[in-house]
């Protein structure tokens, strides 16, 4: 800690930050632009000039920029003398003359960091005479909008985009006063962390595309916090809502796991709850029905068997009261026979390591990918082993008395000392491009060679069957041995248990090798990441250690016995598939699905959206998170805990006695009693969800009635909302609904409600993580039934695509449209063989998807890798012959996504029309509080 | 007297490399070959010679911050600044055009000296015959294995590179013309960590003017005692000074530091017929004007700084009484606000601001306020508020220019335009 005085007022703050960290960690409110808590300072804007004296009897001192000094012990700076005041006036005048002052306008209004900074340097006048430069501005997809005039150069785009995310198509451009950013040319921007742009901007040159067609400020949005669905990370977000629907996601800051930035099918993904696909009422046998049909509850109670199938996409909540109402023993967790056995293998080993957060992951300094394709499969977490391999450059940085939030330095270090990253495995991605050492193999042999390289730490590591060891494992060996925070990552892309074997191994050989050589102060700091395809994958995981129903087990149940279904939440194609093999012999069929169209002979309860309700999932570290629901489910729909609590009623069922979401809560947490904690924190949540400017003074529905009704709230929910509530922050235990403070009302506020801005050291994560990972470590010893034998031509490799491989987020129109058509992919010899070019359409054996060719060089041999979007089935797993699609067929492929192009757009513009319609009509009666 | 840079000085056909071997080329190198590199940065720093670029950094002292022996870096680099784009200041060009292979040597003996095994030289897009003459002579050099592998039979190997710049000011800034030589944008970059420590590549680098590296070979051949002896003067050493503007003959002259300005301005046989010395600048745009009165300073650092400017580049523009000071401004300032790179506010903002008044007290549409603006922005963009020194040099002509035509300026608004025009 150092002491330093500010007016002359003494302050104590922590050594190794800088200036401007400093001050806002101790709440004084001192202006910025360039600098960005999580991208370090660049000096570039000059906005946070202060003075700084030589002592006590430096009466005239000299003009500092805070986020390029760092503080010292006994440092005296000022930011209230009148030179600096003005000198940070005169900074924001030049900043604006070019500035088109067109606020009523822009979408950022009313939550722009360039309007509280120019409240807080007090230019109220503008002077310049001149003429403005203007710009041209581009179409960069349907995600991001572009208003160039509105730049105040601040270079934070460009910094993000390019240094913090690795894009490449959007940098700066011309200089002088008319630098320029943007891409080369109009164009989707190709970046999946593009969305963070409206968050990293100032002002309102980069702004959200959807919101934007559905706008509301942010001083009129209702926002919950939520936890975002479409990957397993479980990235806390805010969802903002006006009028009863969802206009838009932001970050909601969790300094554990995705701190400031989300990628964009976590921002974008969740409009799939206005989907026109959205079940909304009650149906039997396809046609309309309700609860109180006769009908429907002798179904409902039929005393045949009735076993559960649970879903991945369903809460905890709801799959706990499905197993509730069907039995452990009746429960099947929703998943293939491959899947339950990763599952059961990542339980095991989350029983005896605990994984690493993000932020803990942005300190490694050597990594291991171990056959996952990270960047597609949870690319947030892409995106902190990124900035991990600036490490070895802070270090030296540091070194050189340069302290390691100097970005520029930092960067201009890294070249020559890179962070060790091995990529072993298959497939193009941005990290597989920044490996150190790259082996390209199919999941078997990055498992093989995972195994070698644990027992190569540790010869008390079971050995595979094969004993050849690659020169890269060998290589790793000594890097792992000498590296402080070594770094495993493996997941369930490449669909292979052996992967997380490997992968727990070569965490405990590392143990072993710590203990070895460290002292005893020395902690074993190796960490390990896996994983899992979806945001509730664990949730099942979890439930299935009471006991559950395998798929295999379903089958022969379903032959031997006449059976009932009840089947949660599900959208994948396979999943269809297998459901209709049982729906062959089961006797009823009830479904509670949120997406899809209903089959004519089943019961169709229709499901409240993530949105629309409260629920709970385990992200990849068994973390419990909650969220809130933003709006009123739509139409007929319940949570499905609650069709199945009013079952259980009507079946006169133990179940049925449960009366709302905290009773359930409660029993879950008598059968889980690590989640207690976590729920009893929920219970005493108390909190205010609109802004403060709803204060009773404004009408939110001025064009019906001047009646201020009571915001929503959730009913029967277990936590506590109102207008007034504790105060958005105040209280460190509960979630920041919104970020707002007075005069900062853009998300920069986010300062003001935590001690400062990412210091050297994080706090420990707080929160309930549902398997302890402290289990004794035990070898896994190789089976060979976790890998696929190979006897094809080709064997065929899983791919996934950040924008495909979600089936909920393929439902938000936005995302859909930057779905990415299937594809195949071939080495460059492969493709020289088959004379085939890249951009060719293949055909597998008889499959009849048609696949768009690649060629890369990240393919192993005696492989081909296949992506296939969530919404379409492709089930193969090995290929004999390749054939090119016919001059018709690629006539008919390209007619087909011309078409689809089409129907997207006018599929927009339909749901846009839709919701603008339903403002002007808001049904009252669903506001509580009107009459 | 001894005229140790332009004695080599042929502008219509340069000394080949046999010419300039045979008048005593390539000696200075030779003798450092014989010495050990930190030797070679004694003598540098012996001789007290100071970076011609316009600061008037010590050479040696520069040198001395880059990292030697078995723990330094591997890849060290030299880097000409040869991106002569200071308005009124041709000096380099000069040298290059008319003695390629001085250069080269005085390059051979820095890069030498600091143990950097790759060398370029940052040269003026526009310097085309500079670029013709430079490369023919590194290719004879090379033949003759003065660069390559192992020179003259020693352990010491350099490759020497020509680069010709895309064309900007800032290039002159040498963190900016690193990142132009590595490819990126041209911002300077921020300091520490130093280029000496971690410069092109991310390697050390160290980064000399052209003049200040011509002067390398007299120093190793003749000794750093011969070469302070040279001038009688507070700095050491032959200065390339010169002059334009509305003067007889504009030219160069290669001089002893300290060389007053009259003597300057007599050498071009004084300002043309009709006109009178309104006021000058010592060292290019970027500096200080200064008044007739104050011609008798002799043209070293602190005399000139003594004097209320910076002695820049030497080499020094005139401003006649028949041309309009506010106009001189007015142009000088379009080309910095032109060349600013639009990293830092004040600058990319404030000088565009500037031009924007300038434009309309030029042509008598100012205000009194504007008077006023002005100078603010002169304070707005001053040192320590900026991130490079780009737009203080850029402010310079313009807050001494208010100070010393401050009757120009209320001329132009009291009578709504310049009494030079019609």
């Amino acid at each position: 800690m150092a002491k330093i005085f500010i007016d002359n007022q003494q302050y104590t703050v922590k050594d190794g930050q800088n200036l401007l960290q400093a001050s806002l960690s101790l709440k004084l409110d001192l202006p910025y632009f360039c600098w960005h808590p999580a991208m370090g300072s660049v000096g570039a804007c000059r906005q946070c000039a202060m003075t700084q004296y030589q002592d006590e009897n430096d009466t005239r001192g000299r003009m500092i920029v805070a986020c390029m000094t760092p503080v010292s012990e006994g440092m005296r700076v000022s930011m209230q003398q009148p030179a600096e005041k003005e000198f940070r006036g005169q900074v924001i005048a030049a900043l604006m003359t070019h500035h088109p002052h067109d606020c009523p306008v822009c979408a950022e209004g009313g939550e722009c960091h360039l309007q509280d900074m120019t409240v807080m340097a007090g230019h109220h006048e503008r002077q310049y005479k001149g003429k403005k430069t203007t710009f041209r501005n581009q179409d960069l997809g349907p995600l991001v909008k572009h208003e160039m005039n509105r730049c105040i150069t601040c270079y934070r785009c460009e910094r993000f985009y390019k240094d913090y995310a690795g894009g490449t198509d959007l940098a700066a451009q011309a200089s002088k006063n008319n630098v320029y950013f943007g891409r080369q040319r109009d164009g989707t921007l190709e970046s999946e962390f593009a969305g963070n742009l409206v968050e990293v901007c100032p002002t309102g040159v980069f702004t959200d595309k959807p919101f934007g067609d559905h706008y509301a400020r942010k001083w009129d949005l209702q926002s919950a916090p939520s936890v975002c669905q479409h990957c397993s990370v479980g990235c806390n977000t805010s969802l903002s809502e006006r009028y009863g629907s969802v206009r838009r996601v932001t970050n909601r800051f969790n300094e554990h796991l995705n701190a400031y930035f989300l990628c964009d099918r976590g921002r974008f993904g969740f409009s799939f709850v206005d989907s026109e696909s959205r079940r909304l009422d009650v149906r039997l046998n396809g046609q309309l029905s309700s609860w109180s049909d006769t009908a429907l509850s002798v179904k409902l109670k039929d005393k045949a068997k009735w076993i559960g199938i649970g879903s991945s996409q369903a809460s905890l909540e709801d799959n706990f009261a499905l197993q509730q109402l069907v039995g452990a023993e009746n429960f099947n967790p929703g998943l293939d026979a491959q899947q339950e056995t990763l599952l059961a293998t990542h339980m095991a080993i989350l029983n005896q390591w605990s994984a690493a957060s993000l932020a803990e992951m942005e300190q490694a300094d050597a990594i291991v990918i171990l056959g996952e394709d990270i960047n597609n499969s949870a690319p947030r977490i892409a995106l902190a082993l990124r900035q991990a391999l600036l490490n070895k450059a802070r270090e030296q940085a540091e070194k050189l008395r340069v302290p390691g939030w100097q970005d520029s330095a930092v960067r201009a270090i890294l070249p020559h000392h890179p962070v060790p990253l091995a990529y072993i495995g298959y497939g193009d991605s941005n990290l597989a491009k920044q490996a150190t050492i790259s082996l390209v193999c199919d999941d078997k042999r990055a498992a093989e060679q995972g195994f070698l390289l644990a027992n190569l730490l540790n010869e008390r590591a079971p050995k595979p069957k094969v004993s050849k060891v690659d020169p890269h494992t060998l290589q790793l060996v000594e890097i792992l041995k000498t590296a402080k925070r070594p770094l495993i990552v493996t997941g369930w892309s490449a669909n292979n248990p052996a992967l997380l074997a490997a992968a727990a191994n070569i965490r405990k050989a590392l143990k072993a090798v710590h203990s070895a050589t460290a002292s005893a102060s020395d902690h074993d700091h190796a960490m390990l990441c896996i994983v899992p395809p979806e945001a509730n994958t664990l949730s099942l995981g979890l439930l299935m250690e009471q006991d559950y129903l395998s798929a295999d087990l379903l089958s022969e149940k379903l032959s031997a016995e006449k059976s009932n279904l009840m089947v949660l939440d599900h959208t994948a194609p396979a999943f269809s598939k297998r459901l209709d093999e049982w729906r062959k012999s089961a006797a009823n069929v009830v479904r509670l699905s949120q997406l899809g169209a209903p089959d004519k002979d089943e019961v169709n309860l229709p499901l409240s959206s993530f949105s629309e309700c409260s629920g709970s999932e385990l992200n990849y570290q068994a973390l419990i998170q909650s969220h809130l629901p933003a709006t009123k489910p739509s139409g007929q729909c319940l949570p499905a805990w609650h069709w199945l609590v009013h079952i259980g009623k009507i079946r006169q069922q133990p179940l049925g006695d449960i009366s709302d979401l905290g009773q359930l809560r409660e029993l879950l947490s008598r059968s889980y009693p690590q989640l207690a904690a976590h729920f009893v924190d929920h219970h005493k949540t108390q909190l205010a969800l609109q802004t403060p400017r709803v204060s009773g003074r404004t009408a939110m529905l001025a064009n019906q009635t001047v009646h201020e009704p009571k915001p929503y709230g959730e009913a029967d929910a277990p936590y506590k909302q109102s207008m007034e509530g504790a105060l958005s922050g105040q209280d460190k235990t509960q979630p920041l609904a919104y970020s707002w403070s007075p005069g900062w009302n853009s998300n920069q506020s986010n300062h003001k409600f935590r001690d400062e801005y990412r210091g050297d050291g994080i706090d420990a994560q707080a929160g309930v993580f549902c398997v302890a990972g402290t289990q004794n470590n035990q070898w896994f010893k190789w089976q060979n039934n976790w890998s696929k034998s190979n006897k094809a031509q080709w064997q065929i490799l899983p791919l996934q695509k950040v924008f495909g491989s979600d089936s909920l987020s393929l439902q938000a129109l936005a995302i859909d449209q930057l779905k990415v058509p299937a594809q195949i992919v071939v080495s460059p010899g492969q493709a020289e063989k088959l004379g085939y070019v890249a951009g060719q359409i293949v055909y597998c054996d008889d499959n009849p998807t048609p696949l768009q060719l690649v060629v890369s060089p990240q393919v192993p041999a005696n492989c081909v890798l296949v992506y296939v979007p969530a919404d379409q089935l492709f089930d193969l797993q090995q290929c004999e012959a390749l054939t090119l699609a016919t001059a018709k067929q690629h006539e008919e492929y390209l007619a087909q996504a011309q078409q689809l192009r089409e129907k997207q757009l006018t599929q927009k513009q339909a749901q846009r029309d839709k919701l603008l319609a339903q403002d002007q009509t808001i049904p009252i009666h669903f506001i509580e509080g009107v009459v | 007297m001894d005229k140790p840079l332009s004695q080599y000085l042929d502008l219509n056909k340069p000394q080949n490399l046999a010419a300039y071997q045979n008048t005593g080329g390539y000696a200075g190198f030779a003798n450092a070959l014989k010495m050990q590199p930190q030797e070679v940065q004694q003598q540098v720093s012996d001789s007290k010679l100071k970076g011609r670029g316009g600061a008037g950094f010590m050479t040696g002292m520069k040198w001395s911050f880059v990292p030697m022996g078995d723990d330094a870096p591997k890849n060290k680099y030299l880097v000409c600044n040869a991106d002569e784009m200071e308005p009124g200041t041709f000096k380099d060009r000069w040298l290059m055009e008319g003695a390629p292979h001085l250069l080269i040597e005085g390059m051979m003996i820095a890069a030498y000296a600091i143990g950097a095994d790759v060398a370029y030289i940052f040269l003026r897009g526009e310097y085309r015959l500079c670029a013709t003459r430079l490369q023919q002579a590194i290719d004879e050099a090379e033949a003759a294995g003065l660069l390559g592998d192992n020179i003259n039979g020693s352990d010491y190997s350099l490759k020497l590179h020509l680069h010709t710049s895309a064309g900007r000011y800032i290039c002159g800034e040498e963190t900016a013309l690193i990142n132009a030589l590595e490819g990126k944008r041209a911002t300077p970059r921020a300091k520490p960590p130093f280029p000496q420590v971690v410069g092109l590549f991310g390697r050390p680098t160290i980064v000399n003017n052209c003049e200040t590296l011509c002067n390398l070979p007299c120093i190793l051949k003749n000794g750093a005692q011969w070469y302070t002896q040279l001038a009688d003067s507070a700095d050491t050493g032959s200065k390339i000074y010169g002059i334009s503007g509305r003067v007889k003959n504009a030219g160069l002259w290669e001089l002893p530091m300290g060389t007053t300005a009259r003597e300057i301005l007599d050498l071009s046989g004084g300002m043309q017929d009709g006109l009178k010395l309104r006021g000058w600048l010592p060292g290019g745009a970027s500096t200080d004007f200064l008044l007739p009165e104050h011609l008798d300073t002799p043209m070293e650092y602190d005399a000139i700084a003594k004097a209320g400017s910076r002695m820049g580049t030497g080499v020094m523009i005139a401003l006649d009484d028949k041309h309009c000071p506010v106009g001189m401004i007015l142009n000088l300032l379009q080309f910095f606000a032109q060349e600013s790179c639009g990293w830092c506010t004040p600058c990319r903002d404030g000088l565009p601001w500037a031009v924007e008044i300038l434009t309309r007290i030029e042509h008598g549409l100012g205000t009194q306020d504007d008077i006023d603006a002005l100078q603010k922005l002169c304070g707005f963009m001053w040192i320590g508020k900026t991130f490079c020194a780009l737009a203080p040099g850029a402010v310079e002509p313009l807050r001494s220019g208010m100070q010393y035509f401050a009757d120009d300026f209320q001329q132009h608004i009291d009578h709504k335009g310049c009494r030079h025009r019609h």
